[in-house]
C-alpha cells in the first residue's frame, strides 16, 4: 500500500504543469508584433528573413530572460516563505529588492547610467542588504534567528529606501529620474543573449542548490527545538539556501528591474494544486512562476503598439489572483 | 536503579536563559537508566521544558554537564545525535499544511543526507509509526485539521519514525482524552519493551505511577527528590512540590494521588 495516495497525483499535476510550460514556451515565440500583431505565422518564419532574425534575437532571449526570472523569483518567494515560516513575505525581506533599486538608482545617477554598471550595482547592493541584514541580526537581542532576521532586513530595507529616495531628490529630472522609474517598473524589453548569458553562471547553481535541498524546506519551517532535534544544522542551511535565492533574485532583478508579486504569489498556487510538501511544491512553482511571467512579458509586449512595463503587469494580475485565493480558500498556512 | 553506567547522566546542571538573569534550573544532578520510563513532575514555571531541552542539547548549562551513554553531548555530531535523543515538544505545528504523512516522514531527516530525498524505505517506516499511533485512516488530513489530540499523536509518530534511542516527550497527554492517553502510554511501553528510553513530563501524577520506573521532582528550578516512582510519590514529596495537601492510597498495589482540599484533621 503506498504511503501517500496522493503522491501520484501530484505527480500528475506537475506533468501536466510541465506541459503548459512547453505549451506557452511555443505560443510566447510565436507572440509578437512583427510581421503582423498577435500571432506570427510560421511561414513568416521560414520565409522572412527579419522576422527569423527578429525571432532568433530579439524575441527568444527575452522568453528565455522571462522563463528564467519566473523560475528565479518563485523559488526565491517558497524559500523565503518557508525559511522565515511567514506566508506573506518574498524577496522583499532583508532588503534585496530595496538594495537592487538603490543599487540601480545610485547606477543610473553616480555611474553614467550604462546598462552594466546599473545592473552591476544592482546586483552588488542586493547582495548587500543580504550581508548587512545577516551581521545584523546576528547583534539584535531579541527574539529567536529568524524573528531577528525579519527586523534586521526591515531596518535594513527602509535604510535602503531612504538612501533611494534622496538619490531620485538628488537626480537629473528630465533624463536620470525618468531613468530610474522606468528601472523600477520592471522590464525585458533591452535583454539580449549576453545578458542571460551574464547571468547564468549564477542563476543555475543557484537553482540547482534550490532544487535539490527543496525537501530540506519541510524540515526548516519547523520551529527552531524541532528543527535541532530532527538533526539538521539550521543556521547553515538557511545560510546556504538564502545565499542561492538572494543571489540569483539579484542577478535576475539587475537585468529586469522590479517585478513585484512573482514570489509572493506564485508559491501560494502551486500549494494549491499540488500540496505544501516542498518536494514538489517548489518545483511547481517554479514551473508556474515561469508560465506566469511568460504570459505577463507576452501581454507586455503584445497588447499595445508600445511596451508595458512588466512589473505593472505582474503588480495588477498578481494583485487579482492573490485576493481571489484569500477569498476563495486563504493561503493553505496557519493564520 | 541499578549500579551500572546510566544512559544519561547530568551532573550539577545550571541553567539561565540570559546571562546575569535567575536561574531556571540549579545543581540539578540525575541518572536514567537504558530502557525505563521516567517521568519528570513540578509545578508551572520548575524548569522542566528548559531540563528536557537540556537533555537534547538545544541548550547548554551555563554550569555542569550532561553524559549520553558515558560521552559528552558536543562529542556528538549533530545527526548523530538526532538518532541518539529525540523529541515530542508540546504545541507542535507546521506553518504550512502539510498532510500527516508527509509531516511523520520529516522524522527520518537523521538519516537522509543533505541533499537526499525519503526513499521508500523511509515512507515504509514512517507508515509503520502512523499504524502504531492509529493515524494511518488520517494519513491524508493536512495537520493543521486535526484535533489537538490527534495532533500530539501525529508528532509522537514523526518521533516514532525518527527511531531515537531517547525519546524526551513535554506533557505528551496535556490535550489528550482519555482513550488517547491510554494509546500514547501504550506505546510509551512498547518502546521501552523495545530497549527505547523514554523521558517526559507531565502534572498528572497518577499517570506517573501507572506507566514509569522513576520520577524527577522539580520545583522552582531546584531537584527536590528523584529516585524510583513508587519511592518519590509519596505525600510529603508530592505536597512539597505542589505547596497543597496531598494523600497518596494504594489499591490493589496501584498508587493513587488525590490532591485533597483541606489539610488533614483541618
Amino acid at each position: 500500500m503506498p504511503l501517500t495516495p496522493g503522491r501520484n497525483k501530484s505527480s500528475r499535476r506537475l506533468w501536466w504543469i510541465i506541459g503548459i510550460v512547453l505549451l506557452t514556451l511555443v505560443l510566447s515565440l510565436l507572440t509578437g508584433r512583427y510581421p503582423r500583431p498577435i500571432l506570427t505565422p510560421l511561414k513568416a518564419l521560414l520565409e522572412n528573413d527579419l522576422a527569423r532574425n527578429l525571432v532568433l534575437n530579439l524575441r527568444l532571449p527575452r522568453i528565455v530572460a522571462a522563463f528564467m526570472l519566473g523560475l528565479v523569483l518563485s523559488a526565491s518567494g517558497a524559500v523565503f516563505q518557508m525559511i522565515f515560516r511567514n506566508p506573506l513575505v518574498d524577496s522583499g525581506f532583508l532588503g534585496v529588492s530595496q538594495g537592487a533599486a538603490f543599487g540601480a538608482s545610485l547606477g543610473i545617477v553616480f555611474l553614467g547610467g550604462a546598462a552594466w554598471a546599473v545592473q552591476a550595482s544592482a546586483a552588488f547592493f542586493a547582495l548587500l542588504g543580504l550581508a548587512a541584514s545577516y551581521f545584523l541580526a546576528r547583534r539584535i537581542r531579541l527574539g529567536g534567528w529568524v524573528l531577528r532576521l525579519v527586523l534586521a532586513g526591515i531596518a535594513v530595507a527602509a535604510i535602503y529606501s531612504s538612501g533611494t529616495g534622496g538619490i531620485k531628490y538628488l537626480a537629473e529630472p528630465s533624463r536620470q529620474l525618468p531613468d530610474i522609474t522606468f528601472w523600477m517598473l520592471g522590464g525585458l524589453w533591452g535583454i539580449t543573449w549576453p545578458d542571460i548569458l551574464h547571468i547564468l553562471p549564477v542563476v543555475v547553481p543557484s537553482l540547482i542548490i534550490i532544487y535539490l535541498m527543496r525537501w530540506r524546506l519541510n524540515l526548516l519551517s519547523m520551529r527552531d527545538e524541532t528543527v535541532f532535534s530532527l538533526g539538521v544544522l539550521p543556521g547553515r542551511e538557511r545560510l546556504v539556501l538564502l545565499v542561492a535565492a538572494v543571489a540569483s533574485t539579484a542577478a535576475v532583478v539587475s537585468k529586469a528591474g522590479q517585478i513585484a508579486w512573482v514570489g509572493l504569489i506564485i508559491p501560494h498556487i502551486a500549494r494549491r494544486i499540488v500540496g505544501s510538501d516542498a518536494q514538489k511544491m517548489v518545483p511547481a512553482a517554479m514551473l508556474l512562476g515561469s508560465v506566469f511571467v511568460l504570459f505577463c512579458d507576452d501581454l507586455a509586449r503584445t497588447a499595445l503598439s508600445g511596451e508595458i512595463p512588466l512589473g505593472i503587469l505582474t503588480s495588477l494580475i498578481g494583485t487579482v489572483l492573490f485576493l481571489g485565493l484569500l477569498i476563495s480558500r486563504g493561503l493553505g498556512a496557519r493564520q | 536503579m541499578s549500579r551500572h553506567e546510566p544512559l544519561i547522566a547530568a551532573r550539577d546542571l545550571t541553567f539561565a536563559y540570559r546571562r546575569g538573569g535567575p536561574d531556571v534550573l540549579r545543581g540539578i544532578s540525575l541518572e536514567i537508566e537504558s530502557g525505563t520510563i521516567t517521568a519528570v513532575l513540578g509545578p508551572n514555571g520548575s524548569g522542566k521544558t528548559t531540563l528536557l531541552n537540556l537533555l537534547l542539547g538545544w541548550l547548554q548549562p551555563q554550569k555542569g554537564q550532561i553524559e549520553l551513554g558515558g560521552r559528552p553531548h558536543h562529542s556528538y555530531s549533530r545527526r548523530a545525535l538526532s538518532r541518539t535523543v529525540g523529541l515530542v515538544p508540546q504545541d507542535e505545528h507546521a506553518t504550512f499544511d502539510l498532510t500527516v504523512s508527509e509531516y511523520v516522514l520529516l522524522g527520518r531527516a537523521p538519516y537522509l543526507d543533505f541533499l537526499e530525498m525519503p526513499k521508500s524505505g523511509d515512507r515504509e517506516l514512517a507508515l509503520q509509526a502512523l499504524k502504531t499511533t492509529g493515524l494511518d485512516t488520517l494519513r491524508e488530513r493536512s495537520v493543521s485539521s486535526l484535533s489537538s489530540g490527534e495532533r500530539q499523536l501525529a508528532t509522537l509518530a514523526r518521533a516514532l519514525a525518527q527511531e531515537p534511542q531517547i525519546l524526551l516527550l513535554d506533557e505528551p497527554m496535556s490535550h489528550l482524552d482519555i482513550g488517547n492517553t491510554r494509546r500514547i502510554l501504550r506505546i510509551l511501553e512498547a518502546m521501552k519493551e523495545r530497549g527505547q528510553t523514554i523521558v517526559f513530563t507531565t502534572h498528572d501524577p497518577n499517570i506517573v505511577a501507572s506507566v514509569a520506573d522513576s520520577a524527577i521532582l522539580l520545583k522552582e528550578g531546584r531537584l527536590l527528590a528523584s529516585g524510583p516512582a513508587s519511592a518519590v510519590l509519596d505525600a510529603h514529596n508530592l505536597s512539597a512540590t505542589y505547596g497543597v495537601p496531598v494523600e497518596v492510597i494504594r489499591i490493589n498495589g496501584r498508587l493513587i494521588v488525590l490532591a485533597t482540599a483541606t489539610e488533614k484533621g483541618a
